[in-house]
């Protein structure tokens, strides 16, 4: 199961949850490991 | 707490949008309307991990267009570090190895091509930082991202003109 992320739309204020897509997810991979590069 | 504005020296700030979010591990304020400031809040964040790092990114622009110096807190030490100067993907809110966290995020210039954006984190721990995000584009898009699965607290949007 892959991370979720919060929409809120901000001119309607309605909020939506879904599951990271393909390329979301990539990024995510991503970031989890410069993060972990970077405060180590 | 309730917060649903904030009084700055000139403007008044106004609330566009918040979220206490239980879950998701970025939280992404879509459609922001255009403001010549925005400020972000994160207060009471906790996960599901054993540490809470933020980190902001606008416009979901994940090119090397941020850059930054950063002061940082650990247990009793202060250091200054200057990282990644215009060769990274994002901006720290905060890192902490305590939970809950809370930081704010102040962004000037949101609608002109140049966004200085600073960074402090409340507790006394974390990273505070001083950067910028270069590009001419309005922000209309602003994630929250943390570390690992969201579990409670709440972030809030404000802007101001």
């Amino acid at each position: 199961m892959r991370p979720e992320i919060i929409f809120i739309d901000c001119q309607t204020g309605v909020e939506t949850i879904r599951e990271m897509d393909d390329a979301e997810y990539a990024q995510y991979l991503i970031d989890q490991e410069a993060n972990a590069t970077e405060t180590e | 707490m309730t917060i649903s504005s904030l009084r700055g020296s000139s403007n008044k700030w106004i609330e566009i949008a918040s979220s206490s979010p239980t879950s998701g591990t970025t939280v992404s304020f879509t459609s922001v309307p255009e403001y010549k400031d925005l400020y972000v809040l994160a207060y009471g964040i906790n996960n599901s991990g054993t540490a809470t790092q933020l980190t902001v990114r606008l416009n979901n622009d994940t090119g090397n267009n941020y850059s930054r110096s950063v002061l940082f807190y650990f247990s009793g030490t202060s250091q200054m570090q200057i990282t990644n100067s215009s060769n990274s993907s994002s901006l720290y809110g905060t890192k902490e190895a305590w939970s809950p966290a809370a930081f704010s995020m102040l962004i000037e210039g949101s609608n002109s091509p140049l966004k200085k954006i600073t960074g402090v984190p409340y507790d006394g721990y974390g990273f505070e930082t001083n950067g910028a995000w270069h590009s001419t584009d309005i922000i209309t898009r602003v994630d929250v991202i943390s570390t690992a699965a969201f579990t409670a607290g709440t972030i809030k949007l404000f802007g101001r003109n």
